[in-house]
């Protein structure tokens, strides 16, 4: 998948770079923040990595830049702001997640899969985690290359939540996805899906952990 | 500082000046009427008994008015005036004196006394006094008229000598008041001098209170000086604390991580090379989130005398908060919870800090206990809200209770990091006049508990 980083700093942009290429993707690199923009004017790049801190035009306005064009190409922000609100800020416009400086190429190699998964799903229509895939066409899962039987709901509440392993998903928010108002759906309604979604999937290498009073997250193991 | 165009001493000189001056201007103006009244009165008697002796000087006989004139009387008057006269007979003939001086004559008026009023004759303001004597005749006018006039200059030359002397008199009064005020005023103003002068003189650096005897009235001001400055010195003493110790806890971990790169560079034993990397990326790490501790360390400080506290649903920021701290948390099996009630409750605070409290103490239960469970439960309990993070780990032992509140108080058993998260969590809660508690449950679990004001 292709890649581009956009940091100033070439001795932390080399390290990601040589990180990235290890995962697997192809990676340019930008030290300049109105030069990366002028690059960004399509959808030709799978992931955004930004630095806030950029010489020229600042990652935020950078971001806002790509967000007016209509791109909608996942960004990483990565920031060494202190203040909270610069990074709620840069969620609010936009960016799907950020990490903060010093951070370590483990969380950074994770937070990179998580947001890639999605735009792998979209181009492969093959959604994986751990032994389990989901034909996003068809709307089937495997464990293990062997059909499971699951309701078309159950794969919808399958696909959000391994899409992100080990963010945790609220009722409410399930709710949204999974249901429209007509279906009158509850809280009760959720945990059955879940109750039952985790009968079928007895040998995956993940479970689904309920949060009491917070929501559910897959637990890769 | 704004300065004001003048001195508070030049402001207070002034008004006081204007008012002394506005004062003597009025005081002369009075005296001048006064004196003037005064002298008019005093000339007028004078000239009047003059007029009235040349009338009883006229007798009649054989039919005519005859008069002798008391000329001795009448030089006498004033050495500095001009003095006119003329008498005239029944007829109006002048009988004797000045044959040209003939002011109007108020006829109806003689029979009540002597009349005065101000004239003209040969160019000068004069007093005319005109005195009537009834003659035993018939026809319109049996008076006998003797008209004395004289003019202006002694009486004016009295009443301004006497307003020059009183204007001296106040004048000098004047310059006394001013004077006076004026040192008061300078007296009344060193204290601040003194202030000002002991301000200059003390140490930068020691910022004690200042000892000064100062009147009543300006006690607030040094009182308040001194609040402010103990402030300062307590301000000073803690930022002191926090770059020493700062500079201690970054300073290590940087000589370990120079010591290891050193070790490494001598190192020709790969998997002795491969240890000191590992160490080094361990020890970055620890440096990394020790940076992070303290950049949130000064912000809780600054922000805990900068920031105003909001009304905050407590229930939505805890849950919220755990949500972000345990997506892509650990992976061990625990049984995580959260219980809080359904409806709003609200605290004042300042959330940004709040957050990080409650980041700390969650990010301490899952990497030092919670081996198994973590619980967290909002109640209210009375006029409080207590928030409780439970776990199953060992807890803090409550010999170490107060020192984890301290920053830097390192407890050893191979923790990484300043020790700053439950002290961040602690100042954060001073700075929301709550407190922050540690108890073992009935059940034996370890709590941490925060108490906060609930909003009325």
């Amino acid at each position: 998948m292709r890649i581009l980083l956009v940091e100033d700093v070439a001795d932390v942009a080399e390290a990601i770079v040589a990180c990235t290429q290890r995962m697997g993707h192809d990676t340019d690199w930008e030290s300049n923040g109105k030069r990366a923009a002028d690059r960004v004017t399509a959808d030709f790049y799978d992931l955004l990595i930004l630095d806030i801190m950029l010489p020229d035009l600042d990652g935020l306005s950078l971001l806002k830049r790509v967000r007016d064009r209509k791109i909608n190409t996942p960004v990483l922000m990565l920031t060494a702001l202190a203040e909270i609100e610069e990074r709620v800020q840069a969620l609010d416009m936009g960016a799907n997640d950020y990490l903060v400086k010093p951070f370590d190429f483990r969380e950074l190699e994770a937070r990179i899969r998580a947001l890639l998964r999605q735009a792998m799903g979209r181009s492969t229509n093959v959604l994986a985690c751990a032994n389990l895939t989901i034909d996003l066409k068809s709307h089937t899962a495997q464990l293990d290359g062997n059909a499971l039987d699951l309701t078309r709901r159950e794969v919808m509440l399958l696909e959000t939540l391994i899409t992100r392993p080990g963010r945790i998903f609220s009722k409410s928010e399930l709710i949204d996805r999974l249901f429209n108002i007509d279906e009158n759906p509850n809280a009760n309604t959720v945990e059955q899906h879940v109750a039952r979604l985790r009968k079928k999937l007895t040998g995956a290498h993940f479970n689904i952990r309920t949060l009491r009073g917070l929501g559910y997250q897959v637990i890769v193991s | 500082m704004k300065v004001a165009k003048n001195s508070l001493y030049t402001r207070l000189v002034t008004r006081t000046g204007a008012i002394l001056v506005i004062s003597a201007a009025i005081s002369l103006v009075a005296i001048w009427l006064a004196t003037n009244y005064a002298a008019n009165q005093a000339y007028d008697k004078i000239l009047t008994s003059k007029a009235l002796q040349i009338a009883g000087s006229t007798w009649f006989q054989n039919n005519t008015v005859n008069v002798d004139v008391p000329i001795a009387a009448i030089s006498g008057l004033s050495p500095d005036d001009k003095t006119f006269y003329a008498v005239l007979d029944t007829n109006g003939r002048t009988i004797a004196g000045d044959i040209n001086f003939r002011p109007n004559i108020p006829w109806n008026k003689l029979k009540n006394g002597p009349v005065l009023f101000n004239g003209t004759y040969k160019d000068y303001p004069v007093r005319i006094a005109i005195v009537g004597r009834r003659m035993p005749v018939a026809g319109p006018h049996p008076w006998a008229v003797a008209m004395l006039a004289q003019t202006t200059n002694a009486r004016l030359s009295f009443a301004r000598d006497l307003t020059a002397d009183t204007f001296i008199v106040i004048l000098a009064m004047g310059i006394l008041t001013i004077v006076a005020a004026m040192f008061t005023l300078f007296q009344a103003l060193s204290p601040l001098k003194d202030i000002e002068e002991s301000l200059r003189k003390c140490d930068p650096l020691a910022l004690s209170p200042l000892s000064l005897e100062v009147p009543t009235e300006i006690r607030t001001l040094v009182d308040t000086l001194n609040g402010f400055m103990r402030r300062l010195a307590a301000h000073q003493a803690s930022s002191r604390r926090v770059i020493a110790d700062a500079a201690h806890q970054l300073r290590t971990p940087v000589t370990a991580l120079l010591s290891q790169m050193e070790l490494l560079s001598t190192q020709a034993d790969e998997n002795k090379k491969r240890a000191h990397m590992a160490r080094l990326q361990a020890l970055t790490r620890e440096l990394g989130s020790l940076v992070n501790q303290l950049i949130h360390h000064a912000m809780v400080q600054q922000r805990a005398q900068t920031t105003p506290h909001i009304p905050t649903d407590l229930a939505e920021l805890v849950r919220t908060q755990m949500t972000e701290v345990l997506s892509g948390g650990p992976t061990r099996d625990i049984d995580v919870s959260i219980e809080v009630p359904d409806a709003p409750c609200i605290v004042d605070a300042d959330p940004t800090t709040l957050r990080e409290a409650i980041k700390n103490i969650l990010h301490n239960a899952l990497q030092y206990g919670a081996p198994s469970l973590l619980r967290v439960e909002l109640v209210r309990r009375s006029r409080y809200w207590e928030l409780r993070f439970v776990d199953d780990g060992p807890g803090i032992p409550p010999e170490a209770w107060r020192l984890v509140r301290t920053p830097f108080s390192t407890r050893g058993g191979g923790r990484s990091g300043a020790s700053l998260g439950l002290a961040i969590a602690h100042e954060v809660m001073i700075g929301h006049r709550g407190r922050l508690q540690f108890a073992f449950g009935e059940d034996g679990l370890f709590m941490v508990i925060l108490i906060f004001r609930a909003r009325r």
